[in-house]
């Protein structure tokens, strides 16, 4: 076992910007205050903030890449920006302090994009939100040229009032004050319609976070009298998130249990009008056997309504049913059918278990470690932990052409740094698993990253272990 | 070392008809220095030590485990030494219900490595007790050394036996496919000496 005293950094990490006093653009009056309280409001709920108000291109860059270092330890990673947003062509700017813009080019070279925004969160473990009240006016106006450039394509409007849509990766919520095209409110107080709803949304004990935000844009379309409509773009994992209170085994879908039973009404409304995330919050609540709502009969209802409706994460939790016979007579080649489903959308955890299925035989399938090669590979590209570690087991052992010690030691770094606990074990317990030279590639890695300061021997003493726990994300 | 790669291969063979699941908790090296915990869990077939007795199939593996560390520096010793302690393993196993192929398997093998080491013995060389110096774990019974001049030879036919066993298990692995469907969430990976993690 581990030790226990090792307390793991706040899983909750915040990078909160607001710009109010611009340069060169027309200056802002509540962003520097909504970002304040909203710094506050997330401390007062455990988190790690960051702040930065009134920041400058070349901080802002340096902000985010802090940000993204220290998020792919959290469970949940935050951004909130307030401040002048624009969209040139279909893309997404947040604008700095200190830009000074003649040009689309200018926007694009000066600002940070909401992919860098996107880029600083998505290694987080559990989940990744991006808040973006912002667009509150066209700050550009007329004044920008259209772009003459010979290199890029000056024909296309600059900008349009408000920002486009996002298309960010499963797991990840990008959250507009407004819809797309449409401009937020900076608001008559002191704080935008936006940042007053979500603050006090945020910290209502036990409200899950699809759900706060769904009731973030009641709240501000009332306030405003239907004027601005908040819109959240992106699927959350079924994974539920509690920002205030509900901590009870946070971070796993046991945590479905803790919902209040108004919650579950307004579950069972989503799930009506065919939110599969909501089928599978049905469904995991149905699925603890410690609570009095277990029915294992009915979560598979909800799953396979949810698997119809093509929710990868619903088909692999339903193989798993199928798999291991719970709640249903196995049936493997259900399960197998289900797995490819949820894999052929790229749904990285069916797609390491079809890996593994494959190397070592099973659901039918005859044992083929060839074919399960691409599995694993394909899986640990998405940054999946455990298909990280297994990749990289099997680049240890010598079956994967092209790599070598140096690419076991990145996926197993990266496994680490991914959160799976399985991989910190087996490191700390069994290290001579893995040959001298990945293990030494490995030390070489800790200490790039400053977790370990040892020597490069390949022999896992306290202190690559204290390395490697220090990687993991606990204090060491 | 060959011989080695070989004998690991045999214990990750083993595990697909057992289809064991690691509990964790216990590691590599537990072997010698874990008899403790062996105590006390049910009762003991008769004139088999409590030390020696293996109650899960997951004791089975990580004792195969251990015996390359065990007989690594035994130099001349080295197949003898694995004779030794597949021996001890084999009859620790005797209580393991449901594990009787494999443990047969581990028998014979035990068997043809001890022949191994007799047919290519060194009569100037001392029998000598093998003892492990971290674990002090001692060999059960004074070992044989292979001749200098026999080393080649020997190392040949312990790979030849070793590979006969991982013949032998791979086909009863692929005779008990079904119970290797049984769910794991971490296992031993075919032919390697990794474990392979599942989604959570």
């Amino acid at each position: 076992m581990l030790p226990v005293a090792s307390v793991a950094a706040t899983d909750r990490a915040a990078l909160v910007l607001g710009m109010a006093d611009y340069q060169y653009l027309p200056k802002l009056d509540n962003t520097r205050n909504d970002a304040l309280r909203m710094a506050e409001t997330l401390e007062g709920i455990g988190f790690d903030v960051t702040l930065g108000i009134d920041v400058g291109a070349e901080d802002m860059t340096r902000m985010l890449e802090g940000f993204a270092f220290r998020a792919e330890v959290a469970d949940l990673a935050l951004i909130y920006f307030a401040g002048h947003g624009v969209e040139v062509q279909g893309e997404n700017f947040l604008i700095p302090v200190d830009v000074q813009v003649q040009s689309n080019r200018d926007v694009e070279r000066q600002s940070a994009s909401l992919k860098q925004l996107l880029a600083a969160v998505e290694k987080a473990r559990k989940m990744r939100i991006v808040i973006l009240d912002s667009c509150r006016d066209n700050p550009l106006g007329d004044a920008l040229a259209g772009d003459t450039s010979e290199t890029t394509n000056a024909s296309t409007a600059p900008e349009r009032a408000g920002l486009a849509p996002a298309n960010p990766d499963r797991g990840t919520l990008v959250a507009f004050a407004a819809k797309d095209g449409q401009v937020a409110l900076d608001g008559r107080g002191e704080n935008s319609p936006y940042a007053l709803a979500l603050m006090e949304k945020m910290v209502q004990p036990g409200l899950e976070i699809s759900l706060m935000f769904r009731q973030v844009r009641d709240l501000v379309l009332q306030k405003t009298g239907n004027l601005q409509e908040p819109h959240t773009y992106g699927s959350l994992t079924g994974v539920p998130f509690y920002l205030a209170g509900g901590n009870e085994s946070a971070g796993s879908t046991d945590a479905w249990a803790a919902l209040k039973p108004d919650q579950e009404e307004q579950l069972l409304a989503l799930a009506e009008l065919g939110d599969t995330r909501s089928m599978l919050g049905l469904a995991y609540i149905r699925l603890n056997p410690n609570q009095d709502r277990f029915d294992p009969a009915a979560a598979i209802e909800f799953l396979q309504r949810a698997a119809d409706a093509g929710s990868p994460e619903a088909q692999f939790e339903l193989a798993k049913l199928y798999e291991r016979g719970t709640g249903v007579e196995p049936d493997p080649a259900k399960a197998l059918a289900l797995y490819r489903a949820a894999a052929d959308q790229n749904f990285a955890d069916a797609i390491n278990d079809l890996g593994f299925l494959h190397y070592q035989g099973g659901l039918g399938l005859p044992a083929n470690p060839q074919k399960a090669l691409t599995f694993f590979e394909r899986a640990a590209d998405l940054r999946h932990p455990q298909a990280q570690f297994n990749f990289a087991a099997l680049i240890d052992d010598g079956l994967i052409p092209n790599k070598d010690p140096e690419d076991a030691a990145q996926y197993l770094y990266a496994a680490l740094r991914s959160g799976s606990s399985d991989v910190l074990k087996l490191l700390s317990e069994r290290p001579t698993m893995f040959t001298d030279q990945t293990r030494k590639a490995l030390q070489a890695k800790l200490k790039d990253n400053d977790f370990y300061q040892g020597s490069i021997d390949g022999d896992f003493g306290p202190g690559t272990q204290r390395g490697i726990r220090r990687a993991y994300g606990l204090d060491g | 070392m060959q011989v080695l790669r070989y004998l690991v291969i045999l214990t990750l063979v083993l595990v697909g008809p057992v289809a064991a699941q690691e509990t964790g908790g216990t590691g590599e090296g537990t072997y010698g220095g874990s008899e403790g915990s062996y105590g006390g869990e049910g009762t003991t077939s008769p004139g088999l030590s409590v030390a020696n007795r293996v109650a899960t199939p997951q004791q089975v593996i990580m004792r195969l485990n251990a015996i390359p560390e065990f007989c690594s520096s035994s130099g001349a010793y080295l197949v003898d030494c694995m004779a030794e302690r597949m021996e001890q393993l084999a009859e620790g196993m005797s209580g393991l219900s449901g594990y009787q192929d494999a443990r047969k398997t581990i028998g014979e093998t035990a068997a043809n490595l001890r022949k191994i080491a007799r047919d290519n013995r060194d009569p100037q060389a001392p029998r000598a007790v093998v003892q492990h110096s971290d674990t002090n774990t001692k060999s059960s019974r004074p070992l044989v050394a292979v001749a200098s001049t026999r080393k080649r030879q020997a190392a040949a036919a312990a790979v030849s036996a070793l590979e006969e066993a991982e013949t032998i298990l791979l086909r009863s692995a692929a005779q008990s496919t079904a119970r290797a469907v049984q769910y794991q969430q971490i296992a031993a990976a075919l032919g390697s000496n990794k474990v392979l993690l599942r989604s959570l």
